[in-house]
């Protein structure tokens, strides 16, 4: 319990160090919201007037404290590009990129799982050694290239989707995954890789194991060794490993959300920067920095409950 | 005689047969998907200033006058042409007869009235020279205004509202041939049918969806896919790639591209440094290399569209001539060589492109030039508003078609002039060209004033960019405008 | 290590390819076949053969000579971004590690915010607030690599901190500070190796990632990701002025990473 209370209370000082840390940054680049929004040829009262509006006028300190206390309060701000509260903003968005990273995920166990204990299992083998290349030739690629060229193999050489097509996951759900199946495989794979080579090692290791071999003169089946015992070890090192790849997937979305044109957060996040839309973008750091670190506690947790051995501080 | 006649009278009515057969006959409805780059900053025509959000507005809202594809000003909401004072004062309008908004009711001289005021108290460009607006009866307008002013009619495609109307942001009500069906920040912008548009058989279409593209791949891709029906690309060779499935069409972007030259910076405040730049680089080149030979090459900041005011004599003003150059920078002192940097804005690939040519280029006389990128935003408050620059590629463009709003900037301490130019003798022309109130003197003036600035070498002018249009097969009738609009009441699917 | 050639195939394969980039690297410091930023807008697209062996990109520009050039860019990101990551990473990871409690809670908190950040606004604020340069943004880059080099460090310093030459040498009387940088360092650098060799490899992808979003290295230099993020415009038309450097960069990465593996099963890791 106590442990739960301290991990809380380090979510919330990573959140304020975020917070800052972005503020700071807004504050340093060059960039005016009010311009962007009344554009090059504005007169100068009509700026002052906005800027004095959008509360831009107080001293930088003054403006951090007024949102932090918003925030606190669960009001978000209002986006000084859509004059609309950030809240419906995000919350139109959220959905949208938790079910992509969501599906990433899916993928990735459902695609490394598997192919990593098939690796152990035959390792050394051609097998092996092909899987092994193929998924350093993932792994290679810049993230956006690997995007465009699925969005040019899926989408327009095998017509498995339209790209540009993105359906509306409140209109047609089952269309809406079939679309966003090949981003979530753009992000899954690299991912994947990592998590192959890893479950790979871990479980070639534990084969050599004393119990292993007493589980096969027991008589048990290679599948039962290997998915029944040896699974259940070697997962844990990659389960650590999950903490690390669900960050690596959001930040993975925010590119493939443009190349594909999903209209999630991480589009809205390079948007905002590009607009200065301060509310907007501290709301979502904030947002995705929750995520990221609720899921390390998640793992940390995962891995006392698989094994209490581990003692995690 | 008479087997003449009828053999002409035959062919004639062959030709017509063959033309009505060729010509495509007009579906009417359906609908299409545009793709845009940006989306609307604001759907309110008074607060809207990006030239992306007004190209697209201009089909939700109309003024007393609008211009038409040859770049000219026909009436609108008003009936007919207005009757201008002698003394160029007061300017009378009358609005035209049975003109609804799309909620049905009907435009009088108080929405007009309201409208003007408004946009007025908005600053909206222009517009503070308007004393007073009266409306004079249901049906009639009289503006007058503070100084005589022959040429005030472009300012008056401002758009008319409903009077009183508070929600043009979120549901915008206008005249124009489409009204506002729905906006999803960030996804798109419906517009649906105006079904009573005052005229006739326009627009065509049911309804059109302009989709925000995240950036130009994302747009190349759903253009591949045919998920777009219509989209104003930047690169000819990945248009040309489209040429299956879609009608490319080039036009003008109505915007003159320039390599501006702060004349803080000490070396470009000496006219031969900045004509012996314009002596080595190569519009045609660049042209060739970043556009793929399409585009206008251009000598002066106004656009080649405003074709009574543009001096076409000023194109090839600076041949390209590498010893000239050279010798003009040894003049100026600059023998040993000369380093600068170009500051771009990296969200527009054209420039960023342009700028690597002119590198190259440069390199030739012994010039070093290093590039900058730097975000839109960024641009925007270091470049046009904190003048921290050396120089910097841009398309510059007219609010509207005036050579006022072209030549304008380059009046001494003018807000929009960024690069610190100063000429008293521009300075005394272009005042001078204001007032004049004969048409030809003030064409001549116009030009003058262009002349000066070429032989001064106030800026590197390169082109005036061409915008590829690509719609796709199946569609038709779109046309281009001189300015930035893009007029979507006149596409339709062909039989 | 024995001298003399390594008998691991990984360690083999991966010095291969990092002396191959290398080398390129450093000849083009001498020969290029072409001037890398020389346009020829006429000859633009060329297919790979004579005299432009790999062609030329949208420019007409030759891009065997820019990926020549491309491999002296693209090392000198990934070992600056690296170099950083690494300094920054054993300067905060060891105390946070061998310290323990308010010292290693805040730098944690520090390393988790920093992981959280979009990399987009931190490389903004790179070349904001440094002078406009073209490795502005290894700046940013390094930043970014400094998290998980931390993390590296503590855990290695976890590791060893109680172990018996640390405790004799704090039974000698020798600092905290030589303690750790004396002492325990030595022991934890082969894992520090290998997260560098690993480092360089996604440095060089995070660079492309970067030049994709207009941010990376200043054009004209011809890194290899600014090469693929300009050349994936054409990639209908013109596919191998992608492959060129898309290739280049996976092997590259290929290499790297196998090295990695040979060097963590020579040092026993």
């Amino acid at each position: 319990m106590r442990y739960l209370v301290r991990r809380l209370l380090t979510l919330v000082l990573t959140l304020l160090l975020v917070s800052l840390l972005t503020f700071g940054a807004f504050n340093v680049i060059p960039g005016d919201p009010v311009s962007l929004i009344l554009g090059t040829e504005a007169r100068a009262d009509r700026v002052a007037v906005l800027r004095s509006h959008l509360g831009l006028d107080m001293r930088p300190g003054q403006r951090y404290l007024s949102w932090l206390s918003g925030f606190a309060r669960g009001d978000f701000g209002t986006s000084i590009k859509y004059s609309t509260p950030v809240r419906g903003l995000i919350a139109a968005r959220l959905p949208v990129t938790l079910f992509l990273a969501l599906l990433s995920l899916v993928l990735t166990a459902a695609v490394s799982i598997p192919l990593g204990v098939y690796c152990a299992r035959k390792h050394g083998s051609i097998q092996d050694r092909a899987i092994g290349a193929t998924m350093m030739a993932v792994l290679s690629m810049p993230n956006f290239f690997l995007g465009v060229v699925f969005v040019w193999l899926f989408g327009l050489v095998l017509k498995l989707f339209t790209p540009g097509g993105y359906v509306d996951y409140q209109a047609d759900f089952p269309r809406f995954i079939g679309y966003i199946l090949f981003p979530a495989l753009a992000i899954a794979l690299p991912n994947s890789a990592v998590v192959v080579k890893f479950l790979r090692g871990s479980a070639i290791g534990e084969l050599r194991s004393d119990y292993v071999r007493t589980a096969r003169a027991k008589g048990a089946s290679e599948d039962r060794v290997l998915y029944g015992h040896v699974l259940k070890n070697a997962i844990i090192p990659v389960i650590a490993l999950f903490g690390m790849i669900v960050a690596e997937i959001f930040s993975g979305s925010i590119i493939i959300e443009q190349v594909f044109s999903i209209p999630g957060v991480g589009r809205l996040l390079i948007s905002s920067i590009t607009s200065r839309d301060f509310p907007l973008v501290e709301t979502l750091v904030m947002y995705i920095a929750l995520i990221v670190v609720l899921a390390n506690l998640a793992v940390d947790i995962a891995i006392q409950f698989i094994d209490p051995r581990i003692k995690v501080r | 005689m008479a087997k003449k006649k009828a053999l002409v009278q035959f062919f004639f009515l062959l030709f017509t047969a063959v033309a009505l057969a060729a010509a495509p006959s007009i579906k009417n409805g359906g609908s299409i998907v545009v793709a845009v780059a940006t989306e609307p900053d604001h759907l309110d025509p008074y607060q809207a200033t990006a030239a992306d959000t007004r190209a697209i507005l201009f089909n939700i809202f109309e003024g007393l006058v609008k211009p038409d594809a040859d770049g000219n000003l026909v009436p609108a909401v008003a009936a007919s042409l207005p009757t201008i004072s002698s003394d160029f004062t007061t300017y009378t309008f009358t609005v035209r007869k049975g003109i609804k908004f799309h909620n049905g009711k009907a435009v009088t001289a108080a929405d007009v009235k309201y409208s003007l005021e408004t946009a007025a108290s908005t600053k909206f460009p222009g517009l503070s020279a308007i004393k007073s607006v009266e409306a004079v009866g249901a049906d009639k307008v009289k503006i007058t205004l503070t100084a005589p002013e022959s040429d005030f009619l472009p300012y008056l495609t401002v758009a008319i509202v409903p009077a009183l109307y508070a929600d043009e942001n979120t549901a915008p009500i206008g005249t124009g041939p489409f009204a506002f069906d729905s906006f999803t920040p960030q996804v798109q912008l419906v517009l649906k049918k105006n079904a009573s548009y005052w005229q006739k058989d326009l627009p065509r279409l049911d309804k059109v969806t302009f989709k925000l593209e995240s950036d130009s791949n994302a747009s190349i891709l759903d253009l591949q896919a045919g998920s777009v029906d219509f989209a104003s690309i930047a690169d000819n060779a990945v248009a040309q790639q489209l040429k299956g499935s879609y009608a490319i069409q080039a036009s003008n972007s109505n915007a003159v591209q320039q390599l501006d030259l702060n004349q803080s910076f000490k070396p470009f405040a000496d006219a031969r440094v900045r004509k012996a730049l314009s002596y080595a680089i190569d519009p045609d080149e660049i042209i060739n290399t970043v556009n793929f030979g399409v585009g206008t090459r251009v000598g002066s900041p106004v656009i080649p569209g405003l074709k009574a005011f543009y001096d076409s004599n000023l194109t090839y003003a600076y041949k390209k001539d590498l010893d000239k150059a050279k010798k003009l920078l040894a003049d100026a002192g600059y023998a040993s060589g000369l380093k600068f940097t170009i500051t771009v804005p990296s969200n527009y690939k054209v420039h960023v492109d342009t700028a690597q040519v002119i590198v190259a280029e440069l390199q030739a006389i012994g010039v070093q030039a290093d590039i900058d990128q730097v975000d839109w935003p960024t641009w925007i408050s270091k470049v046009y508003q904190g003048k921290d620059y050396q120089a910097t590629i841009i398309s510059v463009d007219g609010a509207n078609l005036s050579p006022k709003s072209f030549l304008g900037r380059y009046v001494t301490g003018d807000s929009g002039n960024f690069f610190n130019y100063s000429n008293k003798d521009f300075d005394a022309l272009f005042a001078q060209a204001g007032k004049e109130p004969d048409a030809k003197k003030r064409i001549e003036l116009y030009k003058k004033a262009q002349r000066l600035l070429s032989s001064d070498a106030a800026n590197v002018y390169i082109q005036d960019i061409a915008g590829i249009n690509v719609l796709k097969r199946g569609l038709s009738g779109y046309t281009n405008y001189p300015l930035f609009v893009t007029d979507v009441s006149t596409i339709y699917y062909a039989k | 290590m024995k001298t003399g050639i390594p008998h691991d195939r990984d360690l083999r394969a991966g010095l291969t390819i990092v002396a191959l980039v290398a080398f390129s690297a450093l000849a083009s410091l001498v020969f290029t076949p072409f001037d890398p930023n020389a346009m020829d807008a006429a000859h633009r697209f060329a297919l790979p053969g004579w005299p432009h062996l790999l062609g030329t990109d949208n420019f007409g520009r030759d891009i065997l000579s820019r990926l020549a050039v491309g491999a002296r860019f693209s090392l000198i990101v990934s070992l600056s971004t690296v170099t950083i990551g690494t300094v920054f990473g054993v300067l905060l990871g060891m105390p946070a590690g061998y310290f323990g409690g308010v010292v290693d809670e805040v730098i944690m908190r520090l390393v988790d915010a920093l992981t959280s950040f979009p990399g987009i606004l931190l490389a903004l604020v790179a070349v904001t607030v440094l002078p406009s340069g073209r490795y502005t943004i290894v700046a940013a880059l390094g930043v970014l690599f400094v998290p998980s080099f931390t993390r590296i460090a503590r855990s290695g310093t976890l590791q060893f901190k109680d172990s018996e030459f640390a405790a004799s040498a704090r039974a000698f009387g020798a600092s905290s500070f030589r303690v750790m940088f004396v002492h325990i360092l030595p022991n934890i650098y082969p894992q520090l190796l290998s997260a560098i060799v690993v480092g360089l490899s996604n440095a060089i992808l995070a660079e492309s990632g970067m030049s994709y979003l207009g941010l990376g290295i200043q054009p004209p230099a011809p890194s290899w990701g600014r090469m693929l993020a300009e050349a994936q415009a054409f990639l209908f038309n013109a596919p191998w002025g992608a492959i060129a450097p898309g290739l280049a960069i996976m092997i590259a990465v290929l290499g790297f990473n196998r090295l990695g593996e040979g060097l963590r099963k020579e040092l026993g890791l």
